[in-house]
């Protein structure tokens, strides 16, 4: 019975272990359990996150785009899906941030950019920023290879580029971080609810509130990765095409003489 | 004794036309002082003309000088200023000041117009024509001169 107790206590203070740091090891009472839960709480990117789940930080499902079942998984089982786990993904399930540059020849830019964006707009995009002939819209990442296909329709293509930013490992790693975050605050309160001395519950406030607002930061990070993985970024240039230099100009000649006859061209060489 | 009085009388008349029509600025030296026209130059090539053209003036001042505008801006020339001029004879015209590239160098322009009433005795009447060109540098130093000097002119 002994040896059994032994080995469900082993198994415990693995299983607990990496979380509570020092905590557990601390031989006297609660300040020692104060001091090593304010040791175990992540600090910023450095912090090594252990388990949890990823998507209780309110982004919604379609920000997430193509990605959404992937990331969706419950907080058990997405326990282990470490680094080396996401670059391991296939494209398909990738965060990709994608963008596209596009320069096209057209007859008449204004009409040009007035039917690209109601094309963006039929596809729940939105114009973000227009610089005379050069418009900048976010659309959904699903309608992306169709509005460049629109794009090109337009007119002649004169330069396209486009680009995808995999964000893959910096999204799981926050969710992790994010994870681990929350449930030292949660043990972080319980402590202050039974902490009796005024030094420490100074202490676990003034961690508590480092360890807020390192949540919303890294939640407010994480929200915006996802809009740009759910929203394409699509940069157009519409460019005149270039007019036929016009025909020289005919002048008319005066139907008086005596206007015909003066001139600085008379006066500087037949003076 | 009458016959002397009245050759004297048609001398003077006849002196009287064919004065100089300008009396241009100090720098000017006169090359032609009738027959085709005035004409002056300075040193350095700044040119002034005075031309009398033969044509109907029905029109009056504003007309010829709005024709002359249009048709020289419509050459090319970048219109500088524009104002009125008064002659000797305080009869009122008009002058425009351009600047115009010729053979490649730019060039300042300054024309003036008068219209002048047909004479009983020696004019048939039409227009007479101040014209001052100049690179513009040399313009622009002696434009203001000139433009004085169109007070001289005789109508």
């Amino acid at each position: 019975m002994r040896r059994l107790l032994g080995w469900f206590w082993c198994v415990s203070w693995l299983a607990t272990g990496c979380q509570m740091g020092v905590a557990e090891a601390a031989p006297f009472g609660q300040d020692a359990a104060v001091a090593g839960l304010v040791a175990a709480v992540p600090e910023g990117p450095s912090a090594n996150p252990v388990a949890g789940a990823f998507y209780d930080d309110g982004v919604d499902g379609d920000a997430r785009g193509r990605t959404e079942n992937q990331f969706d998984a419950p907080a058990d089982q997405a326990a282990g899906f470490d680094e080396f786990s996401a670059r391991k993904l296939p494209n398909r399930e990738r965060m990709l941030v994608q963008r596209g540059d596009l320069a096209v020849e057209v007859a008449r830019p204004e009409a040009a950019a007035r039917a690209f964006l109601q094309q963006v707009s039929a596809f729940g995009g939105y114009l973000q920023s227009q610089n005379g002939p050069r418009v900048v819209v976010r659309l959904p990442v699903q309608h992306f290879d169709a509005a460049l296909a629109a794009v090109r329709d337009l007119g002649r293509v004169l330069r396209e580029s486009r680009s995808a930013n995999d964000v893959t490992e910096e999204f799981v790693d926050l969710g992790i971080r994010l994870d681990t975050a929350r449930k030292a605050r949660e043990r972080l309160l319980e402590v202050l609810a039974k902490a009796e001395k005024v030094e420490d519950i100074l202490k676990v406030e003034a961690e508590l509130r480092r360890l807020t607002e390192e949540i919303e930061r890294m939640e407010g990070r994480r929200k915006f990765l996802a809009d740009q993985v759910a929203l394409a970024t699509l940069a157009v240039e519409f460019v005149s095409v270039t007019a036929p230099p016009p025909p020289p100009k005919r002048r008319q000649r005066s139907r008086f003489g005596w206007i015909q006859r003066v001139g600085a061209e008379a006066m500087m060489e037949g003076f | 004794m009458r016959a002397l009085r009245q050759g004297g009388l048609w001398l003077c008349l006849f002196a009287a036309a064919c004065a100089a029509p300008m009396q241009p600025p100090p720098d000017f030296v006169v090359l032609r002082d009738r027959g085709e026209g005035f004409r002056a130059v300075t040193a350095d090539d700044a040119r002034l003309r005075v031309r009398d053209l033969a044509e109907p003036t029905a029109g009056g001042i504003a007309f010829w000088s709005e024709a002359l505008r249009a048709d020289l801006v419509q050459r090319g020339y970048e219109p500088v200023a524009s104002g009125e001029a008064r002659g000797a004879g305080g009869q009122l015209g008009q002058w425009h000041e351009f600047a115009a590239n010729v053979q490649g160098e730019r060039v300042g322009y300054l024309v003036a117009v008068w219209v002048v009433e047909p004479s009983v005795l020696f004019r048939s009447g039409g227009l007479r024509v101040v014209e001052f060109a100049a690179k513009q540098e040399v313009f622009q130093a002696r434009v203001d001169a000139v433009r004085a000097a169109l007070r001289t002119v005789r109508e």
